[in-house]
């Protein structure tokens, strides 16, 4: 190691040629990796941050997909008399959107299909989707047990 | 180059761990999510509770399922709730799903 240094030294000291040139180039480029590792970090960073906010946005979607589905079922079979509890197919929708995290935003309830559209906020980790509403449709319609095939 | 590289390297090795085990919660969130809404729609059509339980402990038989009311009858709001724990590496969570729908003519 001593020699080393004292090569090292002298080659500063007294080359003025090719060789020490070189050798000046290879230490410019020291500490090179460590900017690379230094850059690698924020981009790690918003790689997770922006897996976060699209994981919650598939959640919201999938919420807003089974509570649409749902709300649509609701008020399908509000709309057979004796099946609703007195509620009215809107009502029923409105109530079951609620029910699994989702709000109602409209409700073709005048005839059947049913057709039911519900949305559900992003619940956003770090607040870069929070202004983002995910909406789905869900159809639903009544099938009589004696006649499941009637179209 | 090297040297840095192997001090980053725990970093990366980490940052990897941490987002395969975020996709995994994802996975685990959208599955129980999806069979409480499930057996929420099977509890509305049906007033048998093994049915309903079946629904979700077929796929997922560590799972744990509430159904409310457990008797039902039409017009009633049906709710089945799915707590699934889940072991991360920094520590455990529990993943809740909920389906809540409304019960169909006929059912008691």
């Amino acid at each position: 190691m001593t020699v080393t240094l004292l090569c090292r030294r002298g080659a500063d000291e007294h080359g003025s040629g090719a060789v020490a040139a070189l050798r000046r180039r290879g230490g410019d480029q020291h500490g090179s990796g460590a900017v690379a590792a230094l850059s690698l970090i924020p981009v790690a960073l918003m790689v997770v941050v922006l897996a976060f906010e699209a994981l919650a946005m598939v959640a919201a979607a999938a919420t807003a997909s089974g509570a649409a589905d749902l709300a649509a079922l609701a008020a399908a079979g509000a709309m057979d008399p004796g099946g609703s509890g007195g509620a009215s197919p809107g009502d029923a929708a409105a109530r079951i959107a609620t029910a699994n995290g989702a709000t109602l935003v409209s409700c073709d309830c005048d005839g059947l299909p049913v057709v039911v559209v519900a949305r559900a906020a992003v619940d956003s980790p770090f607040g870069l989707a929070d202004t983002i509403v995910v909406s789905r449709t869900g159809r639903a319609t009544l099938v009589a047990v004696d006649s499941p095939l009637e179209d | 180059m090297s040297v840095e590289f192997v001090l980053v390297l725990p970093m990366v090795a980490m940052l990897l761990v941490g987002v395969l085990q975020l996709v995994g919660l994802a996975r685990d969130v959208l599955v129980v999510q999806d069979l409480a809404r499930q057996a929420a729609r099977v509890a509305a059509t049906t007033g048998d509770h093994v049915e309903v339980v079946g629904i979700v402990t077929g796929r997922l038989p560590d799972a744990r399922v509430s159904v409310a009311p457990p008797w039902r009858a039409s017009g009633d709001q049906v709710v089945v709730t799915v707590h699934l724990d889940v072991d991360l590496a920094i520590r455990g969570l529990t993943v809740t799903g909920r389906g809540a729908a409304m019960v169909e003519p006929g059912v008691s």
